[in-house]
């Protein structure tokens, strides 16, 4: 823990130190009259195709270029530093024309995607070890239908005859959609649990009308919805640290394209190679 | 407690590829994934239904084990399988629904740039943004400023491979900003000899000065080359919104090229040197000696203007409507009351542009009318015009020649020997009054040539006055020029009889010309303040001659300042002394000469680095303003000489000014030169009106700047 605070502080001194370099290059280099925004937009592009980069080395796990982790600090640091020279490069104003404004809205886009997504993966495994069991995302819907059959012999598998009709209409009023798939994600992500107490006080209104064999039934029941209620907490979680990449990866793609004709037409009409 | 979700055990736990495209369509359903899942192309690879095989008469289940095994039911009895086909409809995997999002994204992207940079000219959604309000009525034709513009996207990487596109397209600019000089793509719009001088002076200044921190810095990167031409885009960013301001500048950026560089304009700015008076004002005006005399001596008050004398300097100045330059009060307001006089100079007869000769009657015996026969010619040479129509007349320069040294003024006097060549004279003059009578102005244009194009179209024209002339001295001159022609004698008419034959004329003076019959010669008398003729003489003569000017004759009389165009006449005051006040100036590039006829340096092509305008600095209403910076030079007496001895030169006979147009050296204003403490007192870093801009001028050659900065204060 204490090598992670450290290697953080050197990550943004060295941040901020060359957040001052180039700041301070720009600075100069205006003062000289030269082409600081295309001096920004081409550095700006270079650390586009090494943030790119990245998703490569994803590919390529064979290789021996530095582990995963290394890469993934070595993005988000040079992802930052883009920012400074893209609000450089923009001078720090929306820009007007429509292609540059849709160019500018692409990256952001990204770089804010990018940013969330950084948030994510520090805070989400947090809350991941918090609650429920550690399970594998692809598996989820497996586990579901587990925990969805065994609710179902439950309540629907009568060994004894005393057994009334009560657990099953409940079931089907209150816990059959609950057990059918992935519920209340948002109420996850914001960590709330409003529902469950609201199921809870369902189960606590049921029992005082149900035998002594329903009530041990119903009490097993709500060990499977407190089961299922942490997988789909799992379930919330773990896909929302998987979705923010369908914005991330797709957009940066365009990026890449937009930037590239951007420079073609920068050169051409900015004569800016002169 | 209830048992785990997960099992990490080897025979429970799948190895899972969240990589892989596709995945079991039954897990994505009802999360019952069959153990084989998807082959790589998206299908099923469950076979729930198996081909029975017959042994012995019976059918065996074949079903495999990684199918589910073989099933209890086992075939029907005809053979066939008795389980339902469950093979799924396979799903994308997440990361392959993101890698195709990411594919759509691209052919987006890509085919949107394609639609822009396509066409045989740029889309508009390709402009950056607005341009100025200045440039708007072009915003939507990119060829007005971008050479890449001229083609499609093949002409675009052609553009953008090419070295020279800047420049190429700063050309453009330049076909609008035309003003700015022919090497306006060199810094400052100068050519580079100028800029090495001018950056030689700064450098024998010895003044020190500390040049700040970033400045010194940033000439660790690469400051703009002297010696390149630089684009306009260096410094003017368009596409920044109708409002941008198109030539911000910091002080720094401003420095960045300069020899000399310094902490600001309260701190370390070069001394200001004799600004403004670098240059003689383009009129020559004491201001001593009218302000300490002529203003306040009450002798002079009767010929101020109005009988009033001017208070302060608001009298005669006053500012233009753009309150940048300070006006001078015209002549006629202002001068004239007490120069008028002078100008007219009514004793001055005029200048002879046309005479005839005196030439005794018994010389000119059968050869015609000739008027002029008693009396002296005054000047030992005809008229300079006269001289001049008659340079081409062969038989005129034959008599010349056997004349040898003529002196018009003893021509009866002569030896009878030259009586013939003397008559031929007469004849050369008749000749060219005949050939003026039918061809008018296109005889002298024809007679003139080439040289001397001071003399043609003189305005108002001689050709009237001369035809008068014609008609008063020799009315039968057409008679006698066929008679002439003929070799006939022609019999001299009597005096009184062909005086009876001229038709009643009325001389009009009013255009300045006079015919005299005493002495049978055609002046002109200047009308005054801007005389059209002698200002329409003086420009074309100090254009095209102003070498040869100062031998000119005319030349001669009209700057004599003793003598009234006459040799023997002691006139007051000579008519014609436009060039004591209306100073000249010489592009030292054309060499071509100009009067300054207008006091204002707005006729000048001069380059002007410094640009100030007075209208921002005449709002205190304070009385005698102006004397807070324009100051009177100090010097024991108040008549400081102003005048350099260049600036009016004798020529060798003492008699003749020469005309000097180094505008740098003839005179000095009288004024002290603007002292830089004066300005610091409002210009410093509290008022923060002290940047490079406030006063100078980065284009030399422009006034547009000037004007624009002007609309907007």
């Amino acid at each position: 823990m204490r090598n992670l605070f450290f290697q953080q502080r050197i990550a943004l001194t060295a941040f901020v130190f060359l957040s001052a370099i180039i700041f301070g290059a720009y600075y100069l280099f205006s003062i000289t009259l030269s082409n600081t925004s295309f001096a920004c937009g081409v550095t700006l592009l270079i650390f586009i195709f090494i943030l790119s980069s990245y998703q490569l080395r994803k590919k390529l796990p064979f290789l021996s270029i530095g582990n995963t982790s290394t890469w993934l600090h070595f993005h988000i640091f040079v992802g930052l530093l883009s920012s400074v020279l893209f609000l450089l490069h923009i001078k720090m104003r929306i820009p007007d024309g429509l292609f540059e404004f849709i160019l500018f809205l692409t990256y952001s886009t990204v770089f804010l995607s990018g940013v969330i997504g950084w948030i994510l993966s520090r805070s989400v495994p947090y809350r991941l070890l918090s609650r429920g069991e550690e399970v594998i995302f692809e598996r989820i819907p497996i586990h579901r239908r587990t925990i969805h059959n065994k609710v179902k012999v439950l309540i629907f598998d009568k060994p004894n005859p005393d057994l009334g009709s009560a657990i099953p209409d409940f079931y089907h009023k209150h816990l059959q959609s609950f057990f059918s798939g992935p519920c209340n994600q948002m109420r996850h992500l914001l960590h709330s649990k409003r529902h469950r107490h609201q199921l809870s006080q369902r189960f606590s209104a049921l029992m005082p009308y149900l035998n002594e064999q329903e009530q041990t039934v119903l009490h097993q029941l709500e060990e499977q919805v407190q089961l299922k209620d942490d997988l789909d907490y799992q379930y919330a979680l773990q896909a929302t640290m998987k979705l923010w990449l369908f914005v991330h990866i797709p957009l940066t793609y365009s990026l890449i394209i937009f930037a590239l004709f951007h420079t073609i037409a920068v050169c051409a009409f900015a004569g800016t190679i002169g | 407690m209830t048992e785990p979700l997960q099992s990490f055990d080897w025979k429970n736990s799948n190895y899972e590829r969240p990589a892989n495209t596709w995945v079991c369509g039954h897990m994505c359903q009802s999360g019952e994934p069959c153990r084989l899942g998807p082959d790589s192309r998206g299908e099923c690879q469950l076979q729930s239904q198996c081909q029975p095989e017959e042994k012995d008469g019976k059918y065996f289940c074949t079903r495999s084990t990684i199918n589910g095994g073989k099933c209890k039911e086992g075939p029907t009895r005809d053979g066939t399988c008795c389980q339902s086909d469950s093979r799924c409809q396979p799903r994308r995997s997440l990361f392959a629904k993101r890698r195709l999002l990411g594919m759509i994204a691209a052919m987006v992207a890509a085919l949107f740039s394609l639609v822009v940079f396509s066409g045989s000219s740029p889309s508009s959604l390709l402009i950056p943004g607005e341009v100025t309000a200045s440039h708007a009525n072009i915003e939507s034709d990119c060829n007005a400023c971008h050479t890449a513009a001229e083609g499609g996207f093949a002409t675009w990487i052609h553009s953008a491979l090419d070295s020279k596109t800047l420049l190429n397209d700063s050309e453009r600019c330049l076909k609008c900003h035309s003003d700015l000089g022919s090497d306006a793509l060199f810094p400052h719009g100068v050519s580079i000899d100028r800029l090495s001088k001018i950056t030689d002076q700064v450098r024998l200044n010895q003044e020190s000065s500390t040049a700040p921190l970033a400045l010194q810095l940033s000439s660790l990167t690469s400051p703009p080359a002297p010696k390149d031409k630089l684009a306009c885009s260096t410094c003017h960013q368009e596409h920044h919104g109708r409002k941008a301001d198109l030539t911000h500048l910091t002080d720094l950026q401003c420095q960045t090229c300069h020899t000399r560089q310094f902490e600001s304009f309260e701190h370390g700015h070069p001394g200001l040197g004799d600004y403004p008076y670098q240059r003689r004002s383009g009129i020559y005006f004491d201001h001593q000696q009218h302000l300490n005399r002529y203003f306040k001596a009450d002798e002079f008050k009767r010929t101020m203007p109005q009988g009033q004398k001017p208070e302060s300097c608001n009298s005669c100045h006053s500012a233009d409507s753009t309150g940048k330059i300070m006006l001078t009060g015209s002549f006629k307001n202002m001068c004239a009351s007490c120069h008028e006089p002078q100008i007219k100079d009514v004793e001055f007869p005029g200048i002879p542009f046309f005479a005839l000769p005196v030439i005794a009657p018994e010389i000119m015996i059968s050869q015609g009318e000739w008027p002029h026969i008693k009396g002296t010619f005054k000047t030992a040479r005809l008229p300079r015009l006269m001289e001049l129509l008659l340079e081409h007349d062969p038989k005129y320069q034959s008599a010349l020649q056997q004349l040898g040294t003529i002196d018009y003024r003893i021509l009866n006097n002569l030896d009878k020997k030259h009586n013939a060549a003397i008559v031929e004279i007469a004849w050369s003059v008749k000749r060219l009054l005949y050939d003026v009578t039918v061809s008018g102005e296109l005889a002298l244009e024809q007679r003139l040539g080439n040289s001397h194009p001071e003399y043609k179209n003189l305005q108002p024209s001689i050709i009237p006055t001369l035809l008068l002339a014609q008609q008063i001295w020799f009315p039968d001159l057409a008679t006698e020029m066929d008679l002439y022609q003929e070799n006939k004698l022609i019999p001299a008419q009597d005096r009184a009889e062909s005086s009876q034959k001229s038709i009643p004329f009325t001389i009009d003076n009013s255009n300045g010309w006079s015919l005299s019959d005493s002495d049978f010669t055609i002046r002109y008398r200047p009308l005054g303040h801007a005389d059209p003729l002698l200002k329409g003489w003086l420009n074309r003569a100090v254009q095209e001659r102003r070498a040869s000017m100062n031998s000119d004759h005319l030349w001669q009389i009209i700057s004599n300042p003793t003598a009234s165009g006459l040799e023997d006449s002691q006139g007051a005051l000579a008519s014609g002394r436009c060039l004591l006040c209306h100073s000249i100036d010489q592009d030292s590039k054309t060499g071509l000469s100009q009067i300054n006829w207008l006091p204002s340096p707005g006729q000048h092509s001069q380059e002007r680095f410094t640009d100030f305008s007075h209208a921002p600095h005449l709002l205190t209403g304070t009385q005698n303003q102006c004397a807070i910076c324009h100051a009177f030079e100090k010097s024991e007496s108040n008549n400081t000489p102003i005048l350099k001895q260049d600036y009016f030169v004798r020529d060798r006979s003492n008699l003749f000014w020469t005309v000097n147009v180094n505008c740098e050296e003839t005179c000095t204003s009288g004024f002290q030169p603007i002292n830089q403490k004066t300005c610091v007192t409002c210009h410093n870093k509290s008022t923060a009106t002290q940047s490079c801009l406030e006063c100078h001028n980065y284009h030399a050659h422009t006034k547009q700047r000037a004007l624009k900065k002007l609309s907007t204060d």
